[in-house]
């Protein structure tokens, strides 16, 4: 292959690329009513919108009959700001709601109500931490906040379509970051903060597979040191923090053999393809988008008062990062631990809930840290729809403390209690994972082992050690791991010597 | 006296008092009338409904009320009303005149209406009009034009046509109208009776179906002022469904007009009338102008103190509204995509995709609806938007200081309501500039959001009838009424 | 500025509205909305700088006020007498309380 020119730089086979990424993350805001509309937004807890009845949650302004008119939520408003607020925007005292045109039949007025030449919010940053450890932090630029109104759900039959616009009108917050991204792993750990300040903040759900928070991601590559953006394509609706990064890689490695190739990159919307890790064309044809805004004459200018603003800013929590450093000074947790608790809100709120005693929190970390995440991770659950309560946590780590379980027995617990719930106490005690603190019960057992082994208490006294395990572990295995490892191996090292 | 021959809602309340008259009977004479003179100013005529609510009322009159009519708690207790088309009724057919909507029951009740019917008014039936209000002569209707009331030649103005026809011709006692342009003024005033458009925002748009939300009100068209008073009254105040409606006291606007006419003629004393000078251009019928002056020179008899003003900016009035209304329009139709209302002809049932699924949808817009479409969808695209929309929208804010500047001076601005009387049936249907045009004097106070009013004051050598426009300041209703209520009583009477 | 609009134009913008003209509608446009937006270009006279030498705010709303803002409320408006989606009344066609339209790709 040549070498050519891209961007006003030589290109070769050696060049060294840079992704550069910018991301839309559209966040519902967890009102009970809709934006404009008086009709439910919100499902109770635990309820799938795949089990609604389609249309149910709609009124006559959310399917845009003629004659209706939007009025706005005070609640969205203040979600939005909220939003603004924890991720250091400026709050636009005026803002103004704007009309975007495009017919698609989940659009029921024809055009979406959104923001453009006047957002709500404006010029934040989140700071992210990447590489090693997180070693590396970064300050991610955040353009814009802006309200929306989210659209309906088509549904795919054979030979035909379903609208279902139980969605329509649900509050979104449209977070825009600056092109400031530069890979992968950055975009991941930018999506994996805004999610712990907006699930922590308490305006999102922060369900995942429901939608409440999804992402678009506009990637382009150019040649390491070049100043100009790429072209660029934008990959829509990838809703885990995994495949848009996934997505990502793919997308810049197929940008970079496309113009390797001498190929041209078109700006175009794309679709990843988990399944064969790879993102197609959404569009045969490029049609020539015009939305055709201008500011919605249904809804005056959104004007706030600096006062109300404040007292928004003054009821803020503790957002995710304050909590990091505090889990880490307070509880003396590891950063890897205390980044992942804060990560999103359900999760430091059943953290800090089980964690009611100091103490509490080194075990209790570990076990959600590790076990739980598992758990969630394997089963592709969200944490509020399984049986887990912070009360079994707080137990546990109690248990854990006095000795009386093992953190062995403890990890099993979890595994039922995530299936099935219930108490810890009468748990243990069912399942018989008591510790055995006592062991002058078992020394009979030990006494057996020792006469029923010759050969290996012989070559345990002439020094090999390791020969050790091997009685503990045959006094775990009769006991059914109940007993307390210290003092077994302590016990059984007197009986070996005598 | 016919049955239907009422002039003012006091005089039905004193049959109804009197015992010489029920609700029930007044209903049937107005059906009795709607039939025998046919107009076409009804699209769906609602026997059934409105015999039901005269019952109720007729029942309640006689034993709830013991034969004495509930005036306070209900003012408009058996008032037989036509409404517009373009607004909702839960239940009953709302077509906007349009085939699009053919078929269209709407699923709740336009804020306006629900307070008419909640103040004892029984609605007769649907109005005609221009198909989305956009016309000025009720001929770009789908159910086919209105005939004028007296002249079967000539067209009865619009878009609010069928409401106008039918409150001349006694088919209805008093009608809702809305006003974009200039809508409920031009076909009261083609017609011969009262029509008003309040200030932008003192009633409520839930339920109005859009044609261009910015300037788009309701309004009654009545016999008299003063009952132009009372609906205006009943309607107004802020609904949280209509982010556009003002939160401003109310007054009794029928009280009033009643005192000013009880005070007589010698109210003009000190009023100052002011006279833009850019409205009396050439194009002008000689016979409106003349009749526009005669009035001014009454009022001026009688003591009212005429004033030249200046509103520098009208000649821009027409192309800054139709860009704006239009630009407002092509969005608020998008809605028509025949997903979730609407008709779906058996090309759309059988379209291939979902383009052409809606081209087959839209294609039931008439010729007029569709060019206002088209017309806005260029004017908010990209590259025509500064140009166009955003430039109609400062020279907008322009005009509207004109009249803040002009009201300093004056109380009311009077003006012609059209520069001609009724024209002929297709005499401009075929020249869009033209018929824009015919809205000259309305429009530019739909686009400062002004209350005007058209008052019947004359008949040209045809018998055609000429309005006074009357125009007042934002929220300035009393003072509006007032004026409208002395030119009433200075032409003798109400309506001719 | 008549110029602004041809049959080109009018084909575009009736792409972009979902109309289909037929070739005598599209002449006909050509003639009437040019006709209108010749009368429009005089708005390009108007002076648009203000005393202060600021440029004149456009005038997008019939009101002044701010936009005022409702509770977080929802009031149930969902279905019939039947049980069934009250909105699905007016549906030209409907499958599985979904509004059916034609397949989307």
């Amino acid at each position: 292959m040549n070498a050519f020119q891209l961007y006003g730089m030589n290109v070769g086979p050696d060049t060294e690329w840079e992704t550069v990424i910018g991301l839309e993350v559209h966040v519902q805001l967890a009102t009970e009513s809709k934006i404009f509309s008086q009709a439910r937004a919100r499902l109770s807890a635990g309820g799938s919108v795949a089990d609604e009845m389609p249309n149910a949650n709609t009124t006559p302004v959310c399917a845009g009959h003629p004659g209706t008119l939007p009025s706005l939520n005070q609640k969205a408003v203040e979600y939005a700001v909220r939003t603004g607020l924890a991720t250091q925007c400026r709050i636009n005292l005026k803002s103004q709601f704007a009309r975007k045109h495009y017919f698609y039949p989940d659009l029921p007025k024809g055009y979406q109500i959104s923001q453009l030449e006047l957002p709500l919010c404006e010029a934040g940053h989140l700071n992210i931490e990447v590489g090693a450890e997180g070693s590396v932090m970064r300050r991610i630029g955040i353009t814009r906040i802006h309200m929306e109104e989210d659209a309906g759900k088509n549904l795919h039959r054979d030979g035909f379509s379903l609208v279902n616009l139980n969605r329509a009108g649900v509050p979104l917050v449209e977070v825009v970051s600056e092109p400031d991204l530069r890979t992968a792993e950055e975009a991941g750990a930018y999506l994996r903060k805004l999610y712990g300040i907006v699930t922590c903040i308490g305006v999102c759900d922060g369900n995942l597979q429901e939608g409440n928070f999804r992402c678009d991601a506009n990637v382009s590559v150019r040649p390491k040191g070049c100043t100009r953006f790429g072209t660029r394509t934008e990959i829509k609706n990838v809703n885990s923090f995994r495949f848009v990064e996934k997505a990502i890689e793919v997308e810049a490695e197929r940008q970079k053999q496309v113009i390797l190739m001498g190929g041209e990159i078109h700006q175009e919307t794309r679709l990843y393809d988990a399944q064969k890790n790879q993102t197609f064309s959404m569009r045969s044809k490029e049609e020539a988008q015009d939305y055709r805004y201008f500011p919605d004459p249904d809804l005056p200018p959104l004007l706030l008062g600096q006062d109300w603003v404040d007292g928004i800013r003054r009821s803020l929590p503790e957002l995710p990062d304050q909590k990091r450093d505090r889990y880490r000074a307070e509880f003396g947790l590891s950063k890897y631990d205390s980044s992942l608790l804060s990560s999103s809100g359900e999760l430091a709120r059943f953290f800090e809930a089980a964690a009611i005693k100091v103490d509490y929190a080194k075990p209790v970390s570990n076990l959600l840290v590790g076990e739980v995440t598992r758990l969630l991770n394997d089963s592709g659950l969200e944490l509020a729809q399984t049986k887990l309560v912070p009360k079994q946590f707080s137990d546990l780590a109690a248990l854990i403390l006095e000795q009386a379980v093992s953190v062995t027995a403890a990890k099993q617990v979890v595994g039922v209690l995530f299936k099935d719930g219930g108490d810890v106490p009468t748990l243990v005690e069912r399942l018989g994972l008591k510790q055995l603190n006592d062991l002058r019960s078992i020394e009979p057992l030990i006494e057996q082992l020792i006469a029923a082994n010759p050969k290996q208490v012989a070559e345990y006294r002439s020094g090999k050690e390791k020969v050790l395990g091997f009685f503990v572990g045959q006094v775990m295995k009769a006991t059914g791991g109940k007993v307390n490892p210290g003092s077994l191996q302590e016990l059984m090292i007197k009986k070996l010597k005598e | 006296m016919a049955m239907n021959n009422f002039k003012k809602i006091s005089e039905i309340h004193e049959a109804f008092d009197s015992g010489t008259l029920t609700p029930i009977e007044l209903v049937h004479s107005y059906f009795v009338e709607m039939k025998s003179n046919p107009l076409n100013a009804f699209i769906t005529e609602c026997q059934d409904r409105a015999l039901a609510q005269a019952e109720q009322l007729t029942h309640d009159l006689k034993s709830k009320y013991q034969g004495k009519t509930p005036r306070v708690a209900k003012p408009l207790f058996g008032i037989p009303l036509g409404i517009k088309d373009v607004l909702t009724v839960d239940g009953v057919r709302t077509t906007c005149a349009s085939k699009i909507l053919e078929d269209y029951i709407p699923p709740y009740t336009a804020t306006a209406v629900q307070k008419l019917e909640n103040a004892g008014a029984i609605t007769l039936g649907k109005m005609n009009m221009d198909e989305f209000a956009m016309g000025s002569s009720n001929e770009n209707s789908a159910f086919g034009p209105v005939i004028h009331p007296t002249h079967s030649d000539r067209v009865p103005g619009g878009s609010s046509g069928g409401s106008a026809s039918a409150v001349a011709a006694k088919q209805c006692f008093a009608s809702l109208g809305t006003d974009t342009g200039g809508s409920i003024r031009l076909p009261a005033s083609f017609c011969g009776i009262v029509g008003m458009k309040p200030t932008y925002g003192r009633i409520s748009r839930y339920g109005q179906i859009a044609f261009a939300s910015s300037l788009d009100q309701i309004g009654p068209m009545t016999q008299s002022v003063e009952d132009a008073a009372l609906l205006c009254q009943i309607m107004s105040g802020e609904d949280p469904l209509d982010s556009t409606t003002l939160n401003a006291p109310v007054d009794d606007w029928s009280e009033s007009v009643r005192a000013e006419q009880r005070r007589g003629v010698s109210g003009f004393s000190g009023l100052r009338v002011g006279v833009p000078q850019e409205y009396f251009i050439e194009g002008i019928h000689p016979e409106v102008k003349n009749a526009i002056d005669s009035i001014i020179q009454k009022m001026k008899s009688q003591g009212a103190e005429i004033v030249s003003i200046s509103l520098p900016h009208t000649q821009y009035a027409v192309a800054t509204y139709y860009v704006v209304a239009v630009s407002e329009a092509s969005s608020n139709l998008s809605r028509y995509d025949g997903v979730k209302f609407g008709t779906r002809s058996a090309a759309a049932r059988e379209a291939k995709s979902l383009e052409d699924f809606y081209k087959k949808i839209r294609a039931n817009f008439g010729s007029e609806v569709k060019r206002r479409i088209i017309l806005g969808t260029f004017a908010l695209s990209s590259g025509y938007y500064d140009a166009y929309y955003r430039r109609a929208s400062q020279v907008r804010r322009l005009m509207r200081n004109d009249f803040e500047s002009a009201f300093q001076k004056v109380d009311v601005i009077v003006s012609p309501v059209c520069p001609t009387t009724a024209f002929k049936l297709g005499e401009k249907s075929k020249n869009p500039l033209q018929m824009y045009l015919s809205d000259i004097f309305t429009i530019p106070a739909s686009l400062a959001g002004l209350p005007c009013i058209s008052v019947p004051i004359a008949k040209d050598q045809e018998g055609l009838p000429i309005g006074l426009h009357l125009i007042a300041p934002r929220l300035q209703e009393t003072l509006l009424f007032k004026a409208g209520a002395l030119v009433e009583l200075l032409v003798g009477g109400h309506t001719s | 500025m008549t110029s602004k609009i041809n049959s080109d134009v009018i084909k575009k913008v009736g792409e972009l509205s979902r109309l289909e003209l037929t070739d005598a509608e599209i002449e006909g446009y050509v003639k009437s909305i040019g006709d209108i937006l010749e009368h429009v270009e005089q708005l390009s006279q108007v002076n648009l700088i203000g005393a202060e030498g600021k440029e004149v705010e456009p005038m997008y709303h019939g009101i002044d006020g701010a936009l005022k803002l409702r509770p977080d409320e929802v009031v149930e408006f969902s279905k019939d007498e039947h049980g069934q989606p009250k909105v699905l009344r007016n549906a030209p066609e409907v499958i599985d309380h979904g509004f059916k339209v034609p397949q989307i790709i």
